[in-house]
């Protein structure tokens, strides 16, 4: 049911939301020639057509006393005896008027449950209470959604509908956690579309989603209802109003509820549990690697190359290695350097004579040189190669190519650790 | 799936049935069939290992906070050149400055700020938003990149503009641009185009050999309608010196289009492309061949625009595609110039 507020028209109080509201319904319902009462697109600014418009639509229904034509020549034109027992004042609408209630009465079915927001200047259609309904449902059973996180963004959803008659959702292509494959699948497919690889968006820890508006649709100046999608972008709103809705939603989701946005710049959609001045993402992905490790391992922020973040860790041995960029770690194709390594692994021999070189790369040492009267018949396993021990100093000789196969997968290991462990992330700079 | 059995083509084998099959396409609210071929795709590899930076491109402002010249265009009534303003507490801001006798007389900052002068000198593509093979000045941080390229356009026999585009973000990347031409001494922004909230892409190219003349590339991925097809259009814009704005020019060719297999449906062709893993086909629009003139309405193909004419780059895409093993139709077709997809203003 459309409402209205206070009064519109002559000697109103003609606030731009219900004056818009008046407008469009008078834009809609035509007189007897089939003309719209109010020519123009509603705009929420009161003016004398729009007094015009209303007093012609009192007057067609017989709401106020008629005005009786001019005669050339004649008398100044005279009021005709008002129809009894109606209190209407002309050229005026109050929200509990006769002209209220048959105004809307003459609106198409798909108008009847148009409103606005206070403030704004966009009138729209109800979202349906059962789609709200369901999406906070949803939202409240994804589990793949960090617990506390999910329980605000479901109540976002539930606000928004009994505050505003609107319905938000989460947008189901992108706008859930993705784990690390794909975010992976992000990245092999478009390089270009994305900064963050695996382990570095937001939406990888459970605790940002994309919560959009779901079967939105609003009325353009003419009346026309335009079907808009999550994030306004399908009907060419335009981008102050698309804000005055974002701004409704956020109103709530960060006023309210402690939410935050994210500073990127136009990805209004985008709602997370935490600041982005408390995020550096390389650095909270080194964290979280280092404390979901399977073998300890100490994780740290290399840099970065080509706009991608790079990584070093310190597999035990004392020194942190160069390991390069998420994608790369999580394919199994850490770019190890042979030089950084065999430096690493000399410092590590060096202080610690019992440290083991065939046991950091997974393989089986040969035995010592059979002494006399020894059978020399001791073999690896035939799924390991058997090599001589190694000590101090190592050469990049000495490095063989499945020693940074081996390191490559036990890398890939620790970034799938970590995607297991997506809530254990936090915020780190 | 549509299926030939050998080569179609100049200098192909030609059977009449294969030839049958490959005749009758394409166009988004396009028209033309220029060429047709099948492709074996097998294992596409896509190494995106990152390089290091090349300290020759690397462009470092001397004490972080004076202003940075990074490209210089000539014109005959001065210059353009596009630096980093002096970093200020809200950020660093690429500027372009417009120069007489080789002074600066006029300055306008792009929107998006970097937060330190700190940037690569690499090269563009129509991913970020433009042409492509421009210079590209790139600025990252942990979180966020933001790279600006620029490059003239002739408006009219006297007047050149400078055209920017702004490509940045981090989890979603968007791209911006700007015209600026200079009246009286002062640079004006004459045109501008943002990206949309959600998943757009966009880019604007100077039509090559033409006056006054731009496409438009603007494309938003449907996917979270899955039956549905993607929204994707090119549009022409010529400049009117009079007016001083840019008129969409429908109707006209303006870009190429390959298009890539037969689908019963949109939706049909959505799943191929997310079955796609690798990178093979997933760059490709879903489209709809009711855009499509020659298909019968109501059926789905995948499709790439391409700047006009730009052969190099279709070559390239077949190449492409071979490396990943499927056998799928590819045709390439002439995109015609259609409304832009919304105004800045109103």
């Amino acid at each position: 049911m459309v409402d209205i507020t206070k009064t519109v028209g002559d000697q109103g109080n003609n606030s731009s939301e219900d004056v818009a509201l008046v407008q469009l319904m008078l834009r809609v319902v035509k007189n007897a020639k089939g003309q719209p009462y109010f020519g123009s697109n509603y705009n929420g600014a009161y003016d004398q057509t729009l007094k015009t418009a209303i007093l012609a639509f009192q007057q067609d229904q017989k709401l106020v006393a008629a005005i009786a034509p001019a005669v050339p020549g004649g008398k100044q034109p005279v009021k005709a005896p008002p129809p009894a027992g109606l209190a209407e004042k002309p050229g005026l609408v109050g929200p509990d008027s006769k002209t209220l209630t048959t105004l809307i009465s003459k609106l198409p079915d798909n108008l009847k449950d148009i409103r606005i927001i206070p403030g704004t200047k966009t009138i729209y259609v109800e979202g349906k209470q059962g789609q709200a309904a369901i999406s906070a449902a949803t939202i409240r059973a994804e589990t793949q959604l960090n617990e506390e996180f999910r329980g605000k963004i479901a109540q976002l959803v539930d606000t928004m509908y009994a505050d505003h008659k609107i319905a938000l959702d989460v947008e189901p292509q992108t706008g859930w956690r993705r784990d690390f494959a794909a975010q992976v699948s992000v990245v092999n497919k478009n390089p270009d579309a994305t900064g963050a690889g695996p382990g570095e968006s937001p939406h990888q820890f459970g605790r940002a989603v994309d919560i959009g508006f779901k079967g939105f649709k609003w009325v353009a100046g003419d009346g026309s209802i335009k079907n808009d999608n999550y994030w306004l972008s399908a009907q060419a709103m335009q981008f102050v109003k698309q804000q005055e809705f974002w701004n409704a939603r956020n109103a709530i989701a960060f006023n309210q509820l402690g939410l935050f946005k994210t500073n990127k710049a136009g990805d209004y959609i985008h709602v997370q549990g935490f600041a982005d001045e408390k995020v550096g993402w390389g650095a909270s992905l080194a964290k979280l690697l280092e404390t979901t490790s399977p073998t300890k391992a100490k994780w740290s922020l290399a840099g970065r190359v080509a706009s991608k973040n790079t990584y070093k860790v310190d597999l035990g041995l004392g020194t942190a290695v160069n390991v390069g960029a998420s994608i790369q770690l999580w394919n199994g194709e850490a770019p190890i350097s042979k030089a950084d390594l065999v430096k690493a692994l000399n410092a590590k021999l060096t202080a610690d004579p019992n440290f083991s070189i065939e046991k950091f790369f997974g393989v089986k040492a040969a035995p010592a040189a059979p002494v006399a009267n020894q059978k020399a018949d001791v073999k690896a396993p035939p799924d390991q190669k058997a090599v001589p021990a190694k000590a101090a100093p190592l050469t990049e000789t000495d490095i063989k190519a499945d020693y940074i196969k081996h390191l490559q997968n036990l890398l890939k290991t620790e970034m799938q650790a970590a995607d297991q462990g997506w809530d254990s992330w936090v915020p780190t700079k | 799936m549509v299926n030939i059995t050998k080569t179609v083509g100049d200098q192909g084998n030609n059977s009449s049935e294969d030839v049958a099959l490959v005749q009758p396409y394409f166009i988004v609210n396009l028209f033309l069939v220029l060429f047709s071929f099948v492709i074996l795709v097998s294992g596409c590899n896509r190494n995106e290992t990152p390089t290091p930076a090349n300290s020759d491109n690397v462009a470092k402002a001397p004490d972080g906070t004076k202003y940075l010249a990074l490209e210089h265009f000539e014109t005959k009534k001065g210059a353009f050149e596009l630096g980093m303003a002096p970093c200020t507490a809200e950020g660093c801001a690429f500027e372009v400055r417009w120069l007489e006798a080789s002074k600066p007389v006029s300055s306008i900052a792009m929107p998006n700020l970097a937060t330190t002068q700190d940037v690569q000198k690499g090269t563009a593509n129509l991913n970020m938003g433009v042409g492509p093979d421009l210079p590209a000045w790139s600025f990252s941080e942990d979180g966020y990149f933001l790279t600006t390229i620029a490059r003239t356009i002739m408006l009219d026999a006297e007047t050149v503009g400078l055209l920017l585009t702004q490509y940045y973000g981090w989890d979603h990347v968007k791209r911006l641009h700007r015209l600026v031409v200079p009246h009286n001494g002062n640079l004006v922004m004459v045109w501008d185009f943002d990206e949309s909230a959600g998943p757009t892409w966009s880019a604007s190219v100077v039509v090559a050999k033409s006056v006054g003349q731009m496409a438009l590339f603007w494309g938003f991925d449907n996917g979270h309608v899955p039956s549905d097809a993607d929204r994707l259009s090119v549009t022409l814009l010529k400049w009117d010196n009079t007016k001083w704005k840019f008129i969409p020019e429908l109707g006209k060719k303006v870009a190429t289009l390959l298009t890539l297999g037969n689908f019963n449906t949109p939706g049909d062709a959505r799943k191929f492309r997310q079955s796609d893993t690798k990178g093979c086909v997933s760059p490709y629009w879903v489209l709809s061949s009711d855009t499509i003139k020659i298909l019968p309405q109501g059926h789905g193909v995948l499709g790439k625009v391409f700047v006009l004419n730009d052969h190099a780059r279709v070559e390239l895409e077949k190449k492409r595609l071979i490396d990943c093993g499927i056998k799928l139709k590819l045709s390439v077709v002439d995109v015609v110039s259609s409304p832009m997809p919304y105004e800045m203003r109103e």
